[in-house]
């Protein structure tokens, strides 16, 4: 039924279809109207006779009027095709029409700049053998006779993306509708193609942005996460602050540290939700804070301080050790890194350590002090002559006593130096103070042996250090000079300038140090041989300690020596320290 | 005669400053402990006192501080003999107003008794600083 239908309209559709319609048509009303001239004028008009119908008549008229009304219609038809091309011609868009067989029938000006084929060479082509890449032509051929028979196809009345063959053989992306026309009862298709490779070319460009932005954010999620778990796991406090000093993050251990939950301090001054107090127990007024330089902006730093503590939340205290630190981006300052860390054991060790030093110090001394008094007395003979023999006893028990004394003096100087966390001094030192201080606490020891100590004068006035631990150093020079220089001898100590530094010289006449013993004269408990046997008391401590402070106040210490040429030691240290 | 209190708590030291100071002519007083030394002070005005630092009762620090607040001894001068040796305490004890400072262990005895001496001969010179 369908079919016939179908054959009908398509018959009617042909040119010869159109005319015999036409004729059909103007022939009904041909007989329409001249019936009613033959049944009405004469009812109206009694006069006038019935008009007979001619159909000679009605033929030639039908053959007069048709071609004019076919005329007509055509001219109808051919104004809505030159409309039609006009508009497919104009298009962006390929658009290809395929016959039954499989082969061009139509094919407009974009379908000649897409695929590079004129209308010439394409019209009558197979079409899927001009414009289809090899690989797909086996589902066309598979599908298409199916569609010769019914219209339909798996690939119409949708629009999907395939890929098209230029001529030259370039393979290029393209989107295909497909819709099925009947033309004279059999199927035909109308192609709409557009090339999308200028399209594909984008989204290709932005499926790769999308992917490297993907990437990239993965990866900063990723660096977050990781400084994030970072600063978690730090074992110390750590708060970054704004320009201005305003609290921008704390982490966990600074929360549990000073009791403030993050989220109550953010935005908050940190100089003023974290007040501070000195070790004397006052509180610290904001301007003398050690971190505000860097919080008010101005970018110095790393600053470090160990002498305060921070108010915790519950108004208690806690001992820390601060660094601040600029953040500098791109040459400006923008903020601060406060990093802290509990000290509160350390300090509490330090108290332990210092009241156990004063206390074995004064321990171990007093019993020494007790036998080296007595035995002076004895040597007196406050309470009687001694024999020849009481008295060399008497000497050699002193001796020892001294050799004990000397030992506990300088272990607890050990002690003391390595305990001490405390950075060397730096202030002006007289020289001529110092060198006044060494004479009358080496004087007598000098004397004592017969040995010349000279202290030359010099231009220089002062050096900046810790005068404590330069003369300890000197003193430690000058007395092992002494201790090794034979009855007689002469220590001469000098002081000259070479350049921006300062160097003391302690030049004696002794023992000297052997050759192959000298790499190791600055370890700890260490004693030359010859030393061993030249003096007995000495305790190996000396120079490791006069070497340690040497390192503490920024001092260079070496020297020169031969075995039984005697030995110079030089002491080099910046005289200023701007 | 001079007139000598020496402060200090271990027998064996008093022993040998009481001997050397004896033998030198002076007069000796002891005092074991930071209170007795008031009761010495008051017995007899000393022209020189030898003053130990950790003492039973009352420290040596503190005995000199009431010294120096006293106005009938201020004036006389104090010699510390301790062997506390950290600059900290020797600095604090010439600050309270001691003349001298000597850490028993590393000096002789003879050179205790010649500062005596210099003291007792009014050329004692008072120390400002180490």
């Amino acid at each position: 039924m369908k079919t016939s239908y179908h054959k009908l309209k398509n018959f009617i559709n042909t040119p010869f279809g159109v005319i015999l319609l036409v004729a059909a048509v103007v022939f009904g009303v041909e007989v329409l109207v001249m019936e009613f001239l033959f049944v009405f004028v004469p009812v109206i008009q009694a006069s006038v006779p019935p008009i007979a119908f001619n159909f000679l008549d009605a033929v030639i008229l039908t053959l007069a009027v048709s071609p004019a009304l076919y005329f007509l219609i055509y001219q109808r038809i051919h104004a809505d095709a030159e409309k039609l091309r006009k508009i497919t011609e104009s298009a962006q868009d390929a658009i290809i029409v395929m016959d039954n067989h499989g082969r061009v029938s139509f094919w407009n000006e974009a379908a000649e700049t897409i695929f590079g084929y004129t209308k010439t060479e394409a019209i009558g082509k197979e079409l899927h053998k001009l414009i289809a890449p090899e690989k797909s032509l086996n589902a066309f051929n598979h599908n298409f006779k199916g569609f010769q028979e019914t219209g339909e196809g798996p690939i119409l009345e949708s629009v999907r993306e395939v890929m098209a063959l230029r001529k030259g053989g370039e393979e290029f992306p393209a989107e295909l509708a497909v819709s099925a026309l009947p033309i004279n009862g059999t199927w035909h298709s109308v192609g709409i193609v557009r090339d999308i490779t200028a399209r594909k070319k984008r989204e290709n460009l932005l499926r790769e942005r999308e992917r490297e932005l993907t990437e990239v954010n993965e990866y900063l999620r990723n660096k977050e996460a990781k400084e994030q778990a970072l600063l978690a796991s730090l074992g110390e406090g750590m708060i970054s602050t704004e320009i201005g000093g305003e609290i921008i993050t704390i982490n966990r251990v600074a929360e549990e540290m000073l009791g403030w939950k993050e989220a109550e301090l953010v935005g908050k001054k940190l100089i003023e939700a974290i007040p501070a107090i000195s070790e004397t127990g006052n509180i610290i007024p904001p301007e003398n804070r050690v971190c505000l330089n860097v919080t008010a902006g101005a970018c110095v730093g790393p600053l470090t301080d160990d002498t305060s503590a921070f108010v915790k939340k519950n108004g208690e205290s806690v001992p820390v050790a601060i660094t601040t630190t600029p953040v500098i981006i791109g040459g400006k300052c923008s903020g601060a890194v406060i990093i802290f860390r509990d000290i509160t054991n350390e300090k509490e060790l330090e108290k332990t350590r210092r009241d156990l030093l004063s206390l074995a110090s004064h321990q171990l001394r007093t019993p020494l002090s007790g036998t080296k008094w007595l035995i002076e007395t004895l040597q007196r003979e406050i309470h009687g002559t001694l024999t020849e023999k009481q008295g060399e006893y008497l000497t050699q028990i002193y001796k020892i006593n001294e050799r004990m004394t000397n030992l506990v003096h300088d272990m607890l100087g050990v002690l003391r130096m390595e305990g001490d966390i405390n950075p060397a001094k730096i202030e002006p030192v007289s020289i001529q103070t110092l060198f006044g201080v060494i004479t009358e606490t080496l004087g007598n020891v000098a004397k004592e042996k017969n040995i010349t100590l000279e202290i030359s004068k010099t231009a220089e006035s002062s050096i900046d250090t810790d005068s404590l631990l330069l003369r300890n150093i000197l003193e430690c020079l000058i007395s092992n000079a002494i201790n090794y220089s034979n009855e007689g001898g002469a220590v001469l100590v000098e002081t000259k300038r070479d350049g921006a530094d300062i160097v003391f010289s302690v030049k004696d006449s002794g023992i000297g140090i052997p050759a192959d013993e000298q790499r190791q004269i600055f370890q700890r408990f260490y004693r030359a041989t010859n030393a061993k046997t030249f003096d007995t008391k000495g305790t190996g401590l000396g120079l490791y300690i006069a070497a340690t402070l040497a390192k503490k106040i920024g001092a260079k210490l070496t020297f020169e020596s031969a075995e039984d040429a005697g030995t110079t030691f030089f002491l080099r240290l910046p005289a200023s320290a701007k | 005669m001079n007139h000598v209190l020496i402060v200090e708590d271990e027998d064996f030291l008093v022993r040998a400053l009481k001997d050397n100071l004896v033998s030198e002519g002076h007069s000796v007083a002891v005092a074991m402990d930071g209170e007795a030394v008031f009761d010495e002070l008051k017995k007899k005005k000393p022209n020189l006192i030898l003053l130990d630092l950790l003492l039973p009762k009352k420290n040596g620090f503190d005995v000199l501080k009431e010294i120096r607040q006293s106005p009938e001894w201020q004036l006389i001068p104090v010699v510390i003999l301790s062997n506390l040796g950290e600059d900290s305490e020797i600095k604090k004890a010439l600050e309270l107003g001691a003349n001298d400072y000597f850490v028993k262990s590393q000096h002789p005895i003879q050179e205790v008794i010649e500062k005596v001496r210099e003291y007792l001969e009014g050329k004692g010179s008072t120390k400002v600083g180490l």
